[in-house]
């Protein structure tokens, strides 16, 4: 017996718990060797709040483990660690002092690991990287930090290599394909094609290797549209050299080649050069059978569309390749600009189809226009079909007897209800282009968010999150910015209008922390469905409102992207800004997955069917937000605003 | 150098220590050899808890088969401080130690000579404290092996984990005896290892059994040390 089975011992318990339960065996091995087992009596502590940081973080084994903090002389409970759970990992990291006090609630063995061991798991495994993404996003090693988003994107592909996503995933070519020698005519070409039935044809030398290949289209194009004699060669109009691949290529690698190139076919030889034979054909329609869809397939079915059923059709497809990619892992961030794209895509077809529409009654657009997405929509975050939130903005018309006011209130209506029927319901509160109240000149809105901006007491809350994320999605964008502009100037004069915001912001403070399956409020109750929108969402999404607002930074960006903008314009909130932008996209992928599972809004997420890591995953982002809030208040002191 | 029967035949006193004939780690052992600091607060202290595997529990017949040992710093139990050896044994067969500890005779023919496996655990603990379950039948079986070793001597102090078990849960004037349970059973590892909580799956291997032993001291140091045991001295003392 050697030493080692003790180690494998520790190991193996340890692999019970995420991240250390993907571990490959070596790493875990070299884990354990470095561990120190530490055993607690209860109300043993293990630091005290602003204690400074040792190079150490621990795992709870077993037993249970209270975290408190100091908040105006109470000691308040912030959370409790039990088996599995990890803690001291972020002073550590970021080389600050403990912001709380860890003391056992029971006996407890806890598993004690190096600072060192942290940093290699971090540079050697980027899956655990992610794990502690949430949190400490601002603590990832050095040189990837210039970027923390895209480190933790970095993190996310690879694990995504690892699933069976597009990056593996392979397409099965037509064994059975049609082919000719170069001396066959275009006629008897033909003949066999539609024989066959099929779209294609190779044109292969006497030992079978590609030389070119003829398409259906290239009949059409070459052949009828020339007026070509069709007793001619087939090597004539074929298409050469034909791109080649292995049937081991992956679909990722052909759709990018499909999208650059414009090729549609590719031959699949046996070592994927034009040098030896044809063992197959995949065409770009079988590439899409496997993949189900694409997003610049839908796209640019989108921006054709004639009909509103046709819009929703796309739209539902959209929604189950969103689907297929949040279960892939693909990054938040592309996720929420494919899907933004495709809304906007369908938004705007929506406007020219309305536009035709009343074109043929005689009506024209007397002045230009801007229509302005709204709320989540205006933040680029709308992954799921939600409420509808949107305005028409339009120059002055100066006296017209109201026909600009007619024109473009009949437009919203129709835009409104086209989109209803591909899936976008009415807003609730009549938000939307086809009520009067928000389809105004540039100088009517001027003068409302002026009033909002001097009397902030009088609007509701729900107007702030939702007007002042206006984003313009068509028409004359020189509108929208001259409205932005407008707005900025004004708050540099009355700032007190943010500290309104940053209330707004700080009003639902995170949960606590989740407790085996339950959530844990700082009242103490325990709930099991988390609303993940007004607790962990809405706060970073209204914080970054507020100081993109206060710091004037001019974009129309998503919350994760403000964040990002927020932390390069203001060094003293760089770390926190890396913190929350990270911490909003963990959310969104969670609201996302929840809302495609339960078939709703994904509001409310169900704890006990969340699994280990997570639950820890979003745990973690709640420090975060309490953070946020934290600086928001004092910045802003809001505590004075009643 | 001269042929070992010279030596013998050139006497010189058959008790004479000779440490230019111990292999070297039993030189290093004895050379750490010192007085027992019996100030020094048990969170200084560094422990060695150790168990060793024998072909049965007769100690003139029975032969030692391997050794396992981890440090601990005070009451923390180090992975990075691990020990493990194995002895060559070339006469196990029909053994009921076998049957006990699962080992077959395969997985023994690698190994060390007796006595090297033991020198070299003796420098693994160093001036450290010895620990073991029933410490008095390991500690003999140590001494056992590196006796062909003329002066060389086991001289590292041992703590008794079933003694202190009943010495930190009953107080020394008291006994399970006077409220007739069976001491015996009461305080043998498994059952203690169970009292206790410890969750340890290698059990009756040499390295299992050290690892669940040193988390069982783990515990009864934090006893001890409400029971005002702060020091080497209070821990060693009978």
């Amino acid at each position: 017996m050697s030493s080692d089975s003790m180690i494998l011992t520790v190991a193996n318990r340890l692999a019970r718990h995420p991240p250390f339960d993907r571990l490959a065996p070596e790493l875990l091995d070299r884990l354990a060797r470095g561990i120190r087992i530490r055993y607690l009596e209860v109300d043993e502590v293990v630091f005290e709040e602003g204690d400074p940081a040792k190079p150490e973080f621990y795992v709870v084994v077993k037993g249970e483990v209270a975290v408190t903090q100091q908040l105006d002389g109470e000691t308040v409970l912030v959370d409790v660690c039990d088996d599995g759970d990890i803690f001291g990992v972020r002073a550590l990291l970021a080389d600050r002092p403990y912001a709380a006090r860890t003391q056992a609630k029971d006996d407890t063995l806890l598993y004690v690991l190096s600072k060192k061991a942290l940093e290699e798991l971090l540079r050697d495994e980027p899956r655990v990287a992610r794990f502690f993404a949430a949190d400490f996003a601002a603590d990832l090693p050095a040189p990837r930090d210039r970027n923390r988003l895209e480190a933790v994107r970095d993190a996310r592909r690879h694990e995504r290599a690892g699933n069976t996503g597009d990056d593996v995933r392979r397409v099965d070519p037509v064994r059975d394909v049609l082919t000719c020698d170069p001396n066959t005519s275009i006629r008897q070409a033909a003949s066999l094609m539609s024989g066959r039935n099929v779209g294609s044809i190779l044109i292969v030398d006497e030992e079978r290797r590609p030389i070119g290949i003829v398409t259906d289209s290239d009949l059409r194009s070459k052949v009828v549209g020339q007026g070509r004699d069709v007793s001619g060669l087939i090597s004539e109009i074929m298409s050469s050299p034909v791109l080649t691949v292995d049937d081991q290529t992956t679909l990722s690698s052909l759709i990018a080649t499909v999208m650059r190139k414009h090729l549609h076919h590719f031959a699949v030889t046996e070592d994927g050069t034009a040098e030896t034979r044809v063992t197959g054909i995949v065409s770009e329609h079988d590439i899409l059978k496997t993949q189900g869809s694409h997003p610049t397939v839908i796209l640019s079915e989108m921006s054709r569309a004639k009909t509103r059923e046709r819009l929703r059709a796309l739209r539902d497809q959209a929604e189950e390749l969103l689907r297929r990619y949040l279960e892939d892992e693909v990054g938040m961030g592309f996720l929420s600009n494919m899907i933004s794209e495709i809304n906007d895509t369908l938004i705007r077809r929506a406007i020219l189809l309305s536009l035709e529409e009343l074109a043929e009654r005689g009506m024209e657009p007397p002045v230009s226009f801007c229509w302005l997405a709204l709320g989540s929509e205006g933040r680029e975050e709308q992954l799921l079909r939600t409420d509808q939130d949107n305005a028409i903005l339009y120059a002055d018309p100066g006296e017209d007897d109201g026909v600009a006011e007619r024109f473009f209130l009949e437009l919203g209506k129709l835009v409104v209800d086209i989109l209803v029927e591909a899936g976008f319901e009415r807003c609730p509160g009549d938000i939307m282009a086809s009520n009067p109240k928000w389809n105004q000149p540039l100088a009517s809105w001027k003068r409302c968010f002026s009033g909002w901006i001097n009397e902030p007491e009088n609007i509701a809350v729900m107007h702030t999150n939702i007007f002042f994320d206006f984003r313009p999605v068509y028409g004359d964008n020189a509108l929208a910015a001259e409205l932005k502009g407008h707005i900025f100037e004004r708050i540099k004069i009355d700032r007190s209008f943010l500290g309104f915001f940053a209330k707004n912001a700080t009003r639902n403070p995170p949960p606590l922390s989740f407790f085996r399956n339950m959530m844990i409020e700082r009242g103490g109750e325990h709930r099991d469905a988390f609303d993940i929108k007004a607790r962990a969402m809405m706060p970073l999404a209204d914080a970054a409102r507020v100081l993109v607002y206060d710091l004037g930074i001019d974009i129309y960006g998503s919350t994760a992207e403000r964040w990002q903008r927020i932390g390069e314009t203001h060094e003293k909130l760089a770390r926190l800004s890396g913190e929350a932008g990270m911490a909003y996209e963990i959310l969104m992928r969670v609201r996302a997955l929840e809302g495609l599972t339960r078939g709703d809004s994904g509001r409310y997420v169900h704890i006990k069917e969340l699994n280990k890591l997570e639950r820890q995953t979003l745990k973690n982002t709640f420090s975060v937000v309490k953070d946020v809030q934290l600086m928001l208040t004092s910045r802003y002191r809001t505590d004075f605003i009643r | 150098m001269l042929p070992d029967f010279l030596k013998r035949l050139m006497g010189g006193g058959s008790l004479a220590a000779q440490p230019e004939s111990w292999p070297e780690p039993l030189r290093d052992y004895m050379s750490k050899r010192s007085r027992v600091p019996r100030d020094k607060a048990l969170s200084d202290v560094r422990f060695v808890v150790f168990d060793s595997e024998t072909t049965g529990l007769d100690l003139t017949k029975n032969r030692l088969l391997s050794i396992a040992g981890v440090g601990m710093n005070g009451s923390e139990v180090r992975l990075d401080d691990t020990f493990g050896a194995m002895v060559t044994q070339t006469d196990v067969g029909g053994s009921d130690a076998a049957v006990i500890h699962g080992l077959i005779s395969n997985d023994l023919a690698d190994g060390l000579p007796e006595d090297e496996a033991a020198s070299r655990f003796l420098a693994f603990a160093g001036d450290a404290v010895l620990v073991a379950h029933h410490a008095a039948f390991d500690m003999r079986m140590l001494q056992k092996a590196i006796a062909a070793h003329r002066g060389a001597k086991v001289w590292s102090p041992s703590v008794d984990t079933a003694q202190l078990a009943q010495r930190v849960e009953d107080g020394p004037m008291t006994s399970n005896q006077a409220r007739g349970a069976d001491p015996r059973s009461a305080y043998q590892l498994d059952t203690l290892v169970e009292r206790y909580g410890i969750d340890i799956p290698e059990r009756h291997t040499a390295a299992g059994d050290a690892l669940a032993t040193a988390l069982l001291f783990q515990r009864l140091l934090k006893k001890a040390e409400r029971r005002g045991i702060r020091t080497l001295g209070d821990l060693l003392a009978r």
